[in-house]
């Protein structure tokens, strides 16, 4: 018993970044209409952005900050300069991935080359271990999950309640019918991808640091799980990805404390088999239908 | 010189037999598989635990080590793919979305990857397996290091070019063929005209796999040794970006593509100054140079240097 809700406890943990990874994913196809392959990248790039601040100076929020400026202006650029073109040119979907997926092949070999394959270390303590209820979590664990779900909520906030939120759903809903209503479609995109880069630099800060060390595959390695949760909870829907990130989250690490660690990913292949077969539409069924998926 | 031609040349010839698979499901089927390079290995490990002996290390573990000659090894190679290929197709084709299926199959190579690297037991993880017998030396009985042999080999994969070639061309001129095509590029006139879509989509990726698993077959006993480092994402991009090069769905332009580009990335490898302190640049350089040349192409060439043709007005006309 106390097994199960020791890994729990990391589930929760990991089920906090997937979660914001995931929606990340979820934001830039809502307004795009393409998966991201690239989007590992750009968790990377928070990461590495930080270990490059960390040579100039010493102070995490600050090289976290700079981690984040990094990520979302990397989004920023690779939806201007490399989407972009193509979604003008009506470029099929499949070519469009291919492009993503040519983008995040460039971007991880600089940074292989930039700073090498070796493992990095972002310097913080990870604290004391704290145990709460049955849960034993490090001071860094709970920072985690609290900014995760700060963000999260934040998000929420953004999305229902302000002006912004109400075009980014229409944008996502149909770009013509938006751009009639005198929505500037173009902006609501960019800036999407900007907070959707800053997210992901939020979740890519968080895996390097809850892991201790990290190579330059950081973010494609995560990408599989990522692209899990977000098929589980549906793509393309910001709230299917939370709770597609919950699941795979505590899927892979409460596997993973009785099954060898090693395999915890195949859980992740698994699930995703399964959702494709029985729930191929997301977890979370929207009354509008497949609008806002298509 | 002649050994360094005769090695840039084998490698083009099977990439270009990759190619040809892969681009039965990219060009003709419109189907992204993003884990192509899975189904070479499958072909690959298949065909090296039928050829080697059984293991005789502790150190060194893998299943089967039958002993066979390479036809057999090829020929299980080939419908080993195939028959894995039914079923991811059978999950990954159930939603006919191109997105999902791309990331599908993303999600299995990066798995399938991790998994044969550590689990040991199945084509010994991460070491791999190696001295992997040549294709006919002992008939022939000759040197499988010389220049003989070298000849003999990239005459073999030469031979095993031409008929998958002709293969291809067969399945593109075939009712199939253009019933695929079709689909490809209207799913809703096909479904219209009653026919299944998920069918037409599935066949054309199991032959595509099957080419995969052929090719894999003389990867492996090209380079006498296989291991995970060998079928990472890069490499499926790698051959997908000979396809884009060349001509998507362009036979022709396929081989020409496969000249260039691997000529290109071999050549330039070969005369690139190597760095005992950087062993990874090489490989990182040739990975960006391909990431930049796939988008490139796409932008400023999207039909490749060879386009399709399309036949109609003779098909009409006939």
């Amino acid at each position: 018993m106390n097994l199960l809700f020791l890994s729990i406890g990391f589930g929760l943990v990991t089920a906090a970044i997937v979660a914001l990874s995931a929606v990340a994913v979820s934001l830039q196809v809502s307004v795009n209409g393409v998966p991201n392959f690239a989007h590992g990248e750009l968790l990377s790039i928070a990461a590495f952005g930080a270990v490059a601040i960390q040579y100039v100076i010493h102070q995490f929020w600050i090289e976290a900050v700079g981690g984040l400026a990094l990520s979302a202006a990397a989004a920023w650029l690779l939806n201007k300069f490399v989407l972009q073109p193509f979604i003008r040119r009506g470029t099929p979907l499949t070519v469009l991935l291919v492009a993503t997926a040519g983008a995040s092949l460039v971007l991880q070999n600089v940074l292989v080359i930039a700073f090498g394959p070796g493992n990095q270390v972002i310097d913080v303590t990870a604290g004391i271990g704290h145990k709460i209820g049955p849960f034993r979590w490090t001071t860094i664990d709970i920072v985690i999950m609290v900014i995760a779900g700060i963000t999260l909520a934040g998000l929420h906030v953004l999305l229902r309640y302000t002006n912004f939120g109400t075009s980014l759903r229409a944008v996502a809903d149909s770009r013509t019918l938006a751009e009639i209503s005198g929505i500037n479609a173009e902006r609501v995109v960019d800036v999407t991808w900007l907070i959707a880069g800053a997210i992901s630099g939020v979740a890519g800060l968080a895996l390097a640091t809850s892991g201790g060390s990290f190579g330059p595959y950081l973010g494609s390695n995560f990408l599989l799980v990522t692209f899990s949760a977000a098929i589980i909870g549906g793509i393309g829907r910001p709230y299917g990805a939370m709770v597609g990130g919950l699941i795979i989250g505590l899927v892979t690490e409460v596997s993973a404390a009785y099954v060898d660690a090693s395999y915890k990913q195949v859980f992740a292949l698994a699930l995703l088999v399964l959702a494709l077969l029985f729930r191929p539409q997301g977890l979370l069924r929207t009354p509008r239908g497949q609008a806002a998926a298509a | 010189v002649i050994n360094f031609i005769l090695s840039v040349g084998t490698t083009i010839l099977i990439q270009a037999l990759l190619a040809l698979g892969m681009d039965v499901q990219y060009g003709l089927a419109g189907l992204l598989n993003l884990s192509y390079i899975f189904f070479v290995a499958i072909g690959a490990y298949v065909t090296s635990v039928f050829m080697l002996p059984a293991s005789t290390s502790v150190s060194v573990t893998y299943i089967l080590g039958l002993n066979m000659p390479w036809l057999v090894g090829a020929a299980v190679a080939t419908l080993a793919s195939c028959a894995v290929a039914l079923v991811v197709g059978a999950i990954a084709l159930r939603r006919l979305r191109s997105d999902y299926f791309a990331i599908f199959t993303l999600v299995l190579a990066a798995i399938a990857l991790q998994t044969t690297g550590q689990y040991q037991p199945l084509f010994n993880g991460a070491q791999g397996l190696f001295g992997i017998p040549a294709p006919f030396a002992t008939t022939l009985g000759v040197d499988p290091g010389g220049t003989s042999y070298s000849v003999f080999f990239f005459l073999l994969t030469l031979v095993c070019l031409i008929v998958v070639y002709l293969f291809v061309r067969l399945i593109r001129r075939s009712q199939f063929g253009r019933v695929v095509r079709a689909a490809r590029d209207d799913e809703m006139a096909v479904m219209a005209f009653g026919r299944s879509v998920v069918s037409l989509k599935l066949r054309a990726f199991v032959i595509g796999a099957g080419i995969a698993g052929f090719g894999g077959s003389l990867v492996a006993t090209y380079t006498a040794a296989y291991n995970p480092t060998a079928w990472s994402l890069g490499e499926t991009l790698l051959i997908l970006n000979t396809i884009l090069v060349g001509g998507v769905s362009s036979s022709r332009g396929i081989f020409i593509g496969n000249v260039l580009v691997i000529g290109a990335v071999q050549g330039v490898t070969q005369y690139l100054p190597t760095s005992t302190s950087y062993p990874y640049l090489s490989a990182a350089l040739r990975f960006i140079v391909v990431g930049v040349l796939i988008i490139a192409v796409l932008r400023w060439r999207p039909r490749g240097l060879l386009p399709e043709r399309f036949d109609v007005d003779r098909a009409v006309a006939r």
